[in-house]
């Protein structure tokens, strides 16, 4: 019994393998994921104080060893990216606030490991927050600062499409084989039913001349009947669990191809992000609101 | 009075016949001069007091009863006559003062009239500065300004000064990312502007681009022109200072340094500039790059460097809670000021040199010596000190992050104490003359006080954030760049002169020429701006009125010639 299992087992890590080996692998570099990692503090920069330091990192991230100083007024975090086979590069970014308002933070006042690091850089990463002293003079509060980082690289694409062609659909012009050979099995079992019915008609036949005339010298004639009914079943039978295996084989192969089909459209809706027909609203805040002006925008992504 | 006379002498000469008894006669005549001297007719009175001498045998007692009587009408006639004469004089003058009520009355009318006129051309003005028309705008308003030369209101004042910003602003295009700042050669014929994008741009005074420098530090973006030379400094990304011609040639650099260079400063002499960077090495150069000395002590960024005024001395300031005071002849360590427990957010050499003022985050200001000794600490604040003022007047000042400002004798000893803001105090500066001094806060407010600590004036119709704040050279204006996307120009009465709102980021810096006759100012939409200031390209106008096109025939004019 193990053994039949884990033949079976085998087959059908077999069978998915084929499966998968048929569907086409191509690479291409895009974001592949992003991580939010956040290290909080308390602060207070004129008395030259940072305590209550503690990094948010979840199981899964890949933003690792993280750690905040304030040294010389200024602050240096500390963090290290974890890089998968198939990511390149990653593009880092810094948010900052104090008691849960955002700091105007400048590119050019940020030293270090922000920006677009490479998977060949060294795995330690240092940034420092410079010009702090000069430019808010009094940072005292709670301080978070967070780690945008988003991995990209090479895209393992499973299904192969290719966003030059269509979508992936799996079309009625190409489900309509898989219709004909469904027609065609019902047929064969159909007709088999007939053979079955032949089959067993002239074996009672046989069973009626057999009973009835035991000792009657025209037994040829009877298994003339028993071979006709042999015949009859066998064909039967040919058909019957022929058209059976052909039917289930190709409802297997349908919903294989339309399961396929349906995984190939879904990565073809993520990766190459179709232009969608409609339009999505977004309502937020004015972006060139200078403090005076008050009210929302409404914006329509087509 | 005459027949009264001509009755009275006739009674004098016919007394004798009349047979009056003689003491009669001196009664007779005493009772209708007293009666007369009552009457205040001293005339009267005096006629019938003289006839009493035409009476026979007068006793001694009456003769000088006569003559007091004499002397009383006497006297009351002048008194009279006197009293006459200042009720004449007093009638006279109020005469007079009607006069000049009505002439008074007159001229505000006439003034009163040209106000209105003016406003209405300044409201115009500035009606046509919002369709962009700055020409017609310019002389508009000018036109108000000159109907009111000697009381310009407000809004005329802030119409002109917006239609010299309509009409000869340059705004200067080029750069992607946030301009930090801007340098006007003293000739004007060279603007240099640097940005966070990485580049240098040099502009002609038209406001065209001449040159691009590009690899310059988006970090300390500090460009430094020298005063006399024709030259500028910039630090490179590669870690080097280069110094350039006005053409964008590159005619020197230094050698790279270790570490990213933090700050930047030339002599005032213009022959040499240090340099100080993040390992907190500091180092002094020639103008061809070559190094003069090494000024070496800090063990952290050092964030600023100022020459002395006679350019004999350094001052380096560190990120390590230390000062050091250098030789410049040979970079020799005079004094390493140490006194401060925390940061030092500002240190400044008095403008004789004589004292040295720093500003630390353990609630105290330290007075040296312009040889690095201490004279005291200035104790009194109960936050961070984070500004340090020295005036050409030998008064101190110090502001903390409580919004108290204190001012002090240079000797250390306090003369006032100023709560100046709720907020806290973000800048502090002295006017060149002395005369005056700003606080800038928090609470978007400017505020300006006379040295002796009153309060002037508040500036208060920024929006945001004041990015920068600074006295123009004649300490007569000061310029204020906000958050709010605007740059604006006051006077010291607190007079909005010029509101810049061509913007469309935050303004970052703003400030004058050396010569005070242009400001400028520059944002984080990439963008840059330089005007003359209005009150010279009034004076300008008025005396050489040559206007964008045409109109300058009405301005000639307006001008009466």
């Amino acid at each position: 019994m193990t053994i039949v299992n884990k033949n079976f087992r085998n087959g059908c890590l077999l069978a998915w393998m084929v499966l998968n080996a048929s569907f086409s692998v191509f690479g291409q570099a895009d974001q592949l994921s992003s991580y939010r990692t956040t290290v909080t503090a308390r602060i207070d920069l004129a008395a030259d104080q940072l305590t209550s330091v503690q990094a948010e990192t979840g199981p899964n991230q890949k933003v690792k060893e993280v750690n905040l100083q304030l040294i010389n007024g200024e602050l240096v975090l500390q963090y290290e990216l974890d890089f998968a086979s198939n990511e390149d590069y990653c593009d880092v970014a810094i948010d900052v606030s104090l008691d849960r308002k955002p700091l105007p933070i400048k590119n050019y006042d940020l030293l270090g490991n922000t920006g677009t690091q490479q998977r060949e850089d060294p795995a330690h990463k240092t940034v420092i927050l410079t010009h702090l002293l000069e430019n808010f003079l009094d940072l005292k509060g709670d301080l978070m600062l967070t780690i945008n980082a988003k991995f990209s690289g090479t895209r393992i694409l499973r299904y192969g499409v290719t966003c030059d062609g269509p979508r992936p659909e799996f079309t009625p012009k190409q489900k309509l084989p898989y219709y004909l050979v469904v027609g065609a099995s019902a047929g064969m079992i159909g007709v088999a039913q007939i053979f079955k019915a032949s089959s067993n008609q002239t074996y009672s036949k046989y069973e009626h001349y057999q009973r009835d005339h035991p000792e009657d010298g025209t037994r040829e004639a009877f298994d003339l009947f028993y071979k006709d009914a042999q015949s009859d079943h066998k064909i039967y039978w040919i058909l019957q669990y022929g058209g059976g295996a052909i039917l289930a084989a190709n409802v297997t192969w349908f919903v294989v191809r339309a399961v396929r089909n349906k995984r190939a459209g879904k990565e073809y809706d993520e990766y190459c992000a179709p232009a969608k027909v409609g339009f999505q609203p977004y309502i937020g805040r004015p972006e060139s609101l200078t403090g005076t002006e008050t009210g929302f925008s409404l914006t329509y992504h087509f | 009075m005459k027949p009264f006379r001509q009755f009275v002498g006739i009674l004098f000469w016919a007394l004798p016949t009349l047979g009056i008894s003689q003491s009669q006669c001196f009664k007779e005549f005493l009772d209708l001069g007293i009666q007369a001297y009552n009457r205040e007719d001293f005339q009267g009175a005096f006629a019938n007091f003289r006839a009493i001498s035409g009476c026979d045998q007068l006793t001694a007692n009456q003769v000088r009863q006569m003559n007091d009587w004499i002397d009383k009408a006497n006297k009351g006639y002048a008194d009279f006559m006197t009293k006459a004469r200042k009720d004449a004089e007093d009638a006279r003058d109020r005469a007079l003062n009607a006069l000049d009520e009505a002439q008074k009355a007159r001229d505000e009318a006439q003034l009163q009239a040209q106000i209105s006129e003016a406003n209405r051309l300044a409201f115009i003005a500035s009606q046509e500065v919002e369709k962009g028309n700055g020409n017609d705008a310019l002389v508009l308003a000018y036109r108000a300004m000159d109907l009111t030369r000697e009381h310009p209101t407000p809004s005329i004042l802030l119409a002109f000064g917006n239609a010299i910003d309509a009409s000869y602003g340059k705004t200067l295009v080029g750069h992607n990312q946030d301009v930090l700042s801007m340098n006007i050669a003293p000739d004007h014929q060279d603007i240099i502007t640097s940005s966070a994008d990485g580049t240098v741009k040099i502009w002609n005074p038209e406001g065209a681009m001449q040159h691009t420098l590009s690899g310059i530090s988006s970090y300390c973006s500090k460009v430094v022109l020298a005063p006399s030379n024709n030259r500028f400094l910039a630090v490179n990304e590669d870690k080097k200072v280069s110094i350039y011609s006005m053409d964008g040639q590159l005619v020197a650099s230094t050698p790279m340094q270790n570490e990213e260079i933090a700050t930047l400063a030339i002599s005032h002499d213009g022959s040499s500039f240090a340099a100080g960077s993040r390992n907190g090495q500091a180092s002094l150069f020639d103008l061809q790059g070559h190094l003069i000395a090494p000024l070496n002590g800090h063990q952290a960024p050092v964030n600023a460097i100022q020459f002395s005024p006679d350019d004999s001395k350094i001052l380096t300031v560190s990120a390590d809670k230390t000062a050091r005071l250098w030789r410049r002849s040979d970079g020799t360590l005079i004094s390493a000021l140490q006194d401060p427990a925390g940061f030092i957010y500002q240190a400044a050499f008095s403008p004789d040199g004589s004292r040295i003022l720093l500003a630390s985050s353990d609630n105290l200001a330290y007075l040296y010596d312009g040889n690095g000794q201490l004279i005291k600490k200035l104790t009194g604040h109960d936050a961070p000190v984070v500004c340090a003022a020295l005036s050409i007047n030998h008064v101190l000042l110090t502001a903390s992050l409580d919004g108290k400002v204190m001012l002090w004798d240079q000797d250390g000893n306090l003369k006032a104490t100023k709560s100046a803001h709720e907020q806290v105090i973000t800048r502090a500066a002295f006017s060149p003359d002395g005369n005056y001094w700003f606080t800038g806060s928090g609470d978007h407010t400017v505020k300006i006080w006379t040295a002796e600590g009153t309060l002037k004036a508040i500036l208060n119709q920024h929006l945001g954030t004041i990015n920068d704040i600074a006295f123009s050279p004649d300490s007569q204006f000061i310029l204020t760049a906000s958050a709010d996307h605007t740059a604006k120009l006051w006077d010291l009465a607190g007079n909005l002169r010029m509101n810049q709102d061509a913007f469309q980021g935050e303004v970052l810096a703003a400030g004058f020429s050396s010569d005070g006759t242009l400001l400028w100012s520059c944002s984080a939409d990439g963008g840059a701006r330089f005007v003359g200031n209005p009150v010279v390209l009034f004076t300008q106008l008025t005396e050489h009125p040559v206007l964008p096109d045409e109109r300058q025939i009405e301005l000639y004019h307006l001008n009466g010639q």
